[in-house]
């Protein structure tokens, strides 16, 4: 993030918001569905991280990718409240890599089924967030941001997962994603 | 030679770059193998963010929890906030920088989000916009911005 030369900002702040919010808020709430234990979290991430955005470009700050910004938030604010829920019962270094729901919730719908899914071929938490992140159409660095990792790692994450992916099709013989082609050859990452 | 797997992936994601996208391009035109490799990572890709999208008509409400949320802020009408906001950029001030710092942060009158932008530019400045990152979630974290009946006070 960087400062804004000026105090003029506040001029247009909410328009901007409510441009980004029509523009971003069905993603982020999918996103946020799919890692939420359940919808009123969600909502509540949606509603937080664009309040922050609010408070963030009111105090003059320049945010780069408003995209990656909010996912960022929005996940963090998630696990926050997840690991809030469950302290009393779960060591903290347990949950340092949750990236879900143990089970898919109800309210999450489409996208919860296919993390379940994504989970049961194999993926790993960060290979799942990077799959269900650039889903979203989040470009690679924002990915990184979002989750903290490198963008190089993002693409490594991303191919391990395709390979997992078509390891699983090629098994299931295209009951499942993109049916794999007839005598398909596997290529290593 | 074939490009790895990673390299298509990030091919058909537009993130190669260019001279690396021209090179592919070059050699997908000659390269069948190669192209119904990434025949297969764009059907994949296409499938699972047709999987994934969900409708969302039920995000309208939310903007206008949020945009009450701005406007009850602007009016100082959630204080209870306002001042806990403060009372955290006062301590991280005070813990990373010294009390005198914190002062200098918060002069008398100041508007929260004016403090918070002080607090926040210091902190890139001095640990890195990552570290300023993580200290302004920190600072956000758990704060009810909910507006309480009848308190004025910012």
């Amino acid at each position: 993030m960087e400062r804004s030369p000026g105090s003029t900002l506040e001029t247009g702040i909410e328009r901007e918001i409510v441009d980004l919010y029509e523009r971003e808020a069905g993603g982020l709430l999918r996103y946020a569905r799919a890692l939420a234990a359940n919808p009123e979290m969600a909502h509540d991430a949606l509603q937080e991280a664009f309040f922050r955005f609010f408070l963030c470009r009111s105090a003059g700050q320049q945010i780069r990718s408003p995209k990656g910004w909010l996912f960022r938030v929005t996940r963090n604010y998630i696990l926050d409240q997840k690991k809030a829920g469950s302290r009393n019962e779960v060591g903290m270094e347990s949950l340092r890599n949750v990236a879900g729901p143990a089970e898919p919730t109800e309210t999450g719908g489409r996208a919860s089924e296919l993390l379940q899914g994504l989970r049961q071929i194999g993926l790993s938490p960060r290979e799942m967030e990077c799959v269900r992140l650039r889903m979203e159409d989040l470009r690679y660095e924002e990915i990184a941001g979002v989750l903290g990792l490198s963008a190089g790692t993002v693409g490594a994450l991303l191919a391990r997962a395709h390979g997992k992916i078509r390891k699983a099709v090629g098994g299931r013989k295209g009951r499942d994603l993109a049916p794999a082609a007839a005598g398909e050859e596997r290529y290593a990452s | 030679m074939h490009p790895r797997i990673a390299t298509l992936i990030a091919f058909c994601d537009a993130e190669a770059g260019a001279s690396r996208s021209r090179r592919i391009a070059s050699h997908l035109a000659k390269c069948e193998k190669c192209r119904n490799r990434l025949g297969r990572i764009e059907r994949e890709r296409d499938e699972l963010s047709a999987r994934a999208a969900a409708p969302a008509s039920d995000v309208r409400p939310g903007l206008a929890a949020v945009l009450a949320a701005i406007t009850a802020w602007q009016e100082g009408r959630n204080g209870a906030a306002a001042s806990e906001l403060r009372a955290r950029l006062r301590w991280q001030m005070g813990t990373y920088f010294g009390s005198p710092a914190a002062l200098a942060v918060e002069g008398p009158g100041i508007p929260a989000e004016e403090m918070f932008g002080k607090a926040s530019e210091m902190l890139e400045v001095f640990l890195g916009p990552e570290a300023a990152e993580a200290l302004r979630d920190d600072v956000f974290r758990g704060l009810d911005w909910a507006e309480p009946a009848g308190e004025i006070c910012r």
